[in-house]
């Protein structure tokens, strides 16, 4: 029975779905049985991330409809065997869906992957109690702004409502240079406000833009700094002891890294 | 420039994240506040179970209210007791 | 959601089938934001037809039902049995083409049972399904599904024959991954099938419709 996972953040545009993407490539890269869940009916996007875009025949809603059988909406990915994707419906609404059939889905897909992450909506209505029905536990995705941070910590609380305790806390889009400056929220600062255990940091990195555009998550990159970051997650999600990015230095963020990462 | 001068004479208010982190503190507390009627039953019927352990309470005239002012919100809880439970204490 | 309102594409044109025990309230609100969300769907003039088998309508309701249509530049009329046409021999004539005269946008979806014709493009998301051929005058970048109830001579035709998913019949296509050595030809391409397998090639200067 593989785990479910539920992506989300309250406000849109804080990297949910290019979080969902890089988590789920990066259990693929260990050789795990994932499959990524697009949640957002009607504004569906993990499909262009993940560039599979082409493949999709048919969607979630078309298997909760019961137009098609789960196994022929399951694309695979096109470079790792174990890797899946399930797409959201575009040419429909959140209301297609309800919490229900989001639960018997999740329990489906539990049986046959090792992983089941969902990428979440923006917002807190339907589309949201829909992502959330059947994960068993929460990653929340914040930037360091007023704004993310603020709907990050109304999420923990309708998630704790509905009985899905301890999320864990990813920081996206982490400004070294600013955050040295004083001119950004540092990772305590976040911390202590919203008061849960952090999963990891991104740093921002410009080959997110990149790889967004190729249609292929950033985690494949040996090197790129989100990418590195996001390897962190998935190894801390498995249990492994991984330190955090040390990001405030003196040299810059750059050499830091260089000497964590002794090359 | 500005900036450069503010940080010269060590004014660390000015950095804008503490702006941030002090408005969001703020807006977080009134956030929290504003919850819904269901929750307040929810925490009176768990205070009422925790209670009445120890004492026989009125639960009618029982008022649990969140109230807010500028900088805090405060749990007030007015609750009648009507007589202590002895076994609560003879358990000790 | 319960659907007490449900649009029907057939061979002979589109059919509205409305739930025998619903409320006639709700199924006037359903119908009316199923005519709201879906205003490229309905050409103008488009006569629906609706089973009277499957409700029976009292004379105001009829009424309410024909203002509400006209409201979309619809008309409907009463026909025998609700299951009508689906599996008739095809011995009605193929419907007229249906022209949209905009471009179509990611979510938008038209479903027709005979040809269709797009004055515009199809960007990605958007989806068209028709019975008949598809011929779209600008760039297809979306999903394009001809010949939906299994004709497999229908075409695709487009200007700039870029879709995402190309589908006749039962047969389906997708683009390619690497598009980086992929060279668009300035020329209208045709999608049709052949042995068995979605091919483009250069579209015939004139279209016709047969």
């Amino acid at each position: 029975m593989g785990e479910v996972i539920v992506i989300t953040s309250g406000k849109g545009g804080v990297g949910k779905t290019t979080t969902t993407a890089n988590l789920g490539t990066g259990f693929a890269l260990l050789g795990k049985k994932v499959v990524l869940v697009d949640a957002d009916i009607g504004l569906r996007n993990l499909d262009v991330v993940m560039g599979l875009e082409n493949r999709i025949v048919y969607d979630l809603v078309d298997v909760t409809e019961g137009n098609c059988r789960l196994k022929q909406a399951l694309i695979r990915d096109k470079r790792y065997e174990s890797l899946y994707l399930l797409p959201a419906a575009q040419t429909r609404d959140k209301n297609a869906v309800n919490p229900d059939q989001m639960k018997v889905l999740c329990s489906d897909l539990a049986e046959e992957f090792d992983y089941v992450i969902i990428d979440c909506p923006a917002g807190i209505e339907q589309g949201f109690k829909n992502a959330i029905a059947g994960a068993d536990r929460a990653i929340i995705v914040t930037t360091p702004e007023v704004s993310a941070v603020r709907d990050a910590d109304r999420i923990i609380g309708l998630l704790e409502s509905e009985g899905k305790h301890d999320p864990k806390l990813v920081v996206n889009r982490i400004r070294p240079h600013m955050v040295k400056k004083g001119d950004m929220m540092n990772i305590d600062d976040i911390i202590e406000i919203l008061a849960i255990d952090l999963l990891g940091i991104i740093p921002e990195d410009e080959y997110i833009v990149i790889s967004t555009n190729r249609g292929e998550p950033a985690v494949v990159s040996p090197v790129a700094l989100a990418s590195i970051a996001y390897k962190n997650i998935v190894r801390r999600l498995l249990g492994e002891n991984v330190p955090l990015m040390t990001i405030e230095s003196n040299e810059g963020f750059f050499y830091k890294l260089k000497k964590v990462f002794g090359f | 420039m500005l900036e450069f001068i503010q940080k010269f004479f060590g004014k660390e208010a000015a950095c804008s994240k503490n702006i941030a982190k002090e408005r969001l503190r703020l807006v977080l507390v009134h956030d929290r506040a504003n919850v819904s009627p269901q929750f307040m039953e929810v925490l009176k019927d768990d205070m009422i179970k925790v209670i009445s352990n120890y004492m026989e309470i009125n639960e009618q005239e029982m008022e649990v209210n969140l109230t807010n002012t500028n900088s805090s919100v405060t749990l007030v809880a007015n609750i009648p007791v009507n007589r202590m439970k002895r076994s609560a204490f003879q358990q000790e | 959601m319960q659907e007490d309102v449900i649009f029907k594409g057939s061979k002979t044109g589109l059919q509205l089938l409305l739930s025998e025990t619903a409320d006639f309230g709700n199924i006037i609100q359903q119908l009316k934001e199923k005519l709201e969300s879906a205003t490229n769907f309905f050409s103008k003039g488009c006569i629906v037809k609706v089973p009277i088998a499957n409700r029976v309508l009292t004379t105001e309701q009829q009424q309410q039902l024909t203002s509400l249509f006209a409201d979309y530049g619809l008309k409907w009329k009463e026909v025998q049995d609700p299951s009508v046409s689906d599996e008739q021999p095809a011995a009605e004539p193929t419907p007229k083409p249906m022209i949209i005269t905009k471009t179509l946008r990611g979510g938008q979806e038209i479903m027709y049972s005979g040809a269709v014709i797009i004055m515009g493009d199809v960007n990605p998301g958007a989806k068209v399904t028709a019975g008949g051929d598809i011929v779209i005058s600008g760039a297809c970048r979306g999903v394009a599904h001809a010949g939906a109830y299994g004709d497999e001579k229908a075409t695709i035709t487009a200007k700039r024959l870029i879709a995402s998913q190309l589908r006749i019949a039962d047969v389906i296509a997708r683009s390619p991954d690497n598009l980086d050595d992929f060279i668009q030809p300035d020329y209208t391409e045709t999608a049709c099938i052949k042995d068995g397998a979605v091919v483009i090639e250069p579209a015939k200067q004139q279209y016709t419709f047969n």
